[in-house]
């Protein structure tokens, strides 16, 4: 009931179509949240990894000022970063993959 | 023998796999986005439940790509990249950076491959 609840209800008669089309709903439904937590669960993971790095790389104890110019400019180095050994890793899998060690 | 190989390079870092399959456990009954409940799922047709599970599947091996990809970049940007004067990497930096993932993925392979032949 739960399910055809969110579909507004049906009648017993609609039930077979209804409950199809709803399936799809929910699998849509399921989709998008599954996609968008995963978007969010590696946003965040790069957020704290930017951070981190730049923490440390950019501003130094007694920790009196920020360096905002060097947190800048470490953010675009750590995206470029990414992109290299995202490059170099995907790299490799292919080439494990047509040399048949995977 | 060469087979390991594909396991070895895609389900590379237990951590990041352990991290990602509670965050995809998380997501069917604890998300606050969530608008359908367990006994909803539990009505699924098998073919919607074969093309949830296959969805998951490609975007589990996905994730781990990705997960493995966020720890070398951690792990090669603190040995690359020693100072920030510029937001550019230079070539040095960038060959450095390849390397470095070149060589981890070496020493991975070398290792399972190590511990394998212990057996």
């Amino acid at each position: 009931m739960a399910l055809s609840s969110i579909f507004g209800g049906a009648s017993p008669s609609q039930q077979k179509t209804v409950s199809s089309a709803s399936s799809n709903g929910i699998t849509d439904q399921l989709r998008n949240q599954i996609t968008q937590e995963l978007a969010v669960a590696n946003a965040t993971e790069l957020v704290n990894k930017v951070t981190e790095n730049c923490f440390k790389k950019c501003l130094n104890s007694p920790y009196a000022d920020g360096n905002e110019n060097c947190v800048d400019q470490c953010l675009a180095k750590y995206m470029r970063s990414w992109n290299v050994v995202s490059r170099a890793y995907i790299a490799r899998i292919q080439q494990a993959s047509t040399s048949g060690d995977i | 023998m060469k087979n390991h190989h594909l396991n070895d390079i895609l389900s590379f870092h237990v951590t990041s796999q352990v991290r990602q399959s509670k965050c995809l456990q998380s997501t069917i009954p604890n998300s606050s986005m969530s608008s359908f409940s367990p006994q909803d799922l539990s009505k699924l047709d098998d073919k919607s439940k074969k093309e949830i599970a296959s969805f998951l599947e490609v975007e589990n091996s996905k994730q781990k790509v990705q997960m493995s990809i966020h720890q070398f970049t951690n792990t090669c940007f603190k040995e690359c990249v020693p100072t920030v004067d510029s937001g550019d990497l230079n070539a040095q930096e960038e060959q450095c950076l390849n390397n470095c993932v070149n060589r981890f993925l070496d020493t991975n392979i070398r290792i399972v491959k190590g511990l394998q032949s212990l057996n």
